[in-house]
């Protein structure tokens, strides 16, 4: 991922900005920490999506993702890392100054 | 994405923790057996070991077995509780007016501390519209004010009783309060747990296999 992709005139941290992986991040914004099924309830995402955009939220470092067994069964815990949450809060901002200014 | 759709989302969160029927089944244990250490102070050291040495290892185990393969696992983030101490000052005073009113209006003997003890259940069941209050607060579920009310209400009823026929003791009408609470509380629990098992199947997603896209 270049750093022409992440950052727009604007900003906009494109990452987070693709839906599925903004509805990932915002889950996240507000646990500690939550497993695979929980993110696929709340968000609707198949399991290949949820997936497939985990590992783009982790391979920028915005997400920490542990595996372990479980009655010998794979689980995978997903959290917010520190890095991602000022990312986060980042992107809210700049949303904000977006829309800053319209009237309705 | 506002300060609303966070606060929803986290309600949304804390929400799907409670789904599961466990912290009801919980606290209606708690107040099942909270009577057991008026009765036998000796049980104090049971009831600490029971819950705060068991108590925190059982509910991962039931969670991981039950409620996690169903709805996932999630834990919560630990912010500082707001205790707003105006409100709670509010509810206690108007408590302790409500309580005397009751008192007036049933014996007319407002100054007999005995008749103070009997109106025990009565504050007890109000006390429990600040934990409504809270779970209200956390969950975005108007739904949870129906324990407090309830609890104020069924309160109100037994102190209405111990006042009209005074029990031999001071805490018979408290401890018969909390043993009914709690049971109602554990049938609520069991209740919401069979439903929740009913209307939540087990996921069961292979973690390892390749991804869609």
């Amino acid at each position: 991922m270049s750093n022409e992709d992440r950052d727009s005139p604007l900003e906009i941290d494109k990452i987070i900005h693709e839906p599925a992986r903004l509805q990932i991040m915002t889950q996240l914004y507000v646990v500690d920490e939550a497993d695979f099924i929980y993110i696929m309830r709340q968000t609707g995402l198949t399991w290949g999506n949820l997936s497939s955009h985990m590992t783009k939220l982790e391979d920028v470092g915005y997400i920490e993702v542990t595996k372990e067994f479980q009655e010998k069964k794979p689980h995978t815990i997903l959290s917010m890392t520190k890095s991602g949450r000022i990312a986060f809060e980042n992107y809210r901002k700049m949303l904000e100054k977006v829309f800053e200014g319209l009237d309705n | 994405m506002n300060d609303k759709d966070l606060v929803k989302t986290g309600q949304d969160a804390y929400r799907a923790t409670m789904k599961d029927g466990f912290i009801e089944i919980l606290a209606g244990f708690f107040f099942m057996m909270t009577p057991v250490i008026f009765i036998q102070p000796a049980f104090v050291g049971i009831f600490v070991l029971i819950y705060v040495l068991f108590l925190p290892q059982y509910t991962e185990i039931f969670r991981k077995k039950y409620t996690n393969p169903r709805v996932g696992y999630v834990k919560l983030r630990t912010d500082p509780l707001d205790y707003r101490p105006k409100a709670l000052l509010t509810l206690l005073f108007i408590v302790i007016i409500s309580s005397g009113i009751l008192i007036m209006l049933m014996t007319q003997d407002v100054a007999n501390y005995y008749n103070w003890f009997l109106v025990f259940p009565f504050i007890l069941g109000a006390a429990l519209l600040a934990p409504s209050a809270y779970l209200v607060y956390r969950t975005g579920a108007k739904i949870y004010w129906g324990f407090g009310i309830v609890a104020t209400i069924f309160g109100l009823v037994m102190s209405t009783i111990t006042l009209t026929y005074p029990p031999d003791g001071p805490f018979d009408g408290l401890l018969a309060f909390s043993i009914l609470l709690g049971f109602g509380l554990l049938i609520v629990g069991i209740v919401k747990f069979a439903y929740f098992l009913h209307s939540n199947p087990v996921i069961d997603i292979q973690e390892d296999s390749s991804s869609e896209q």
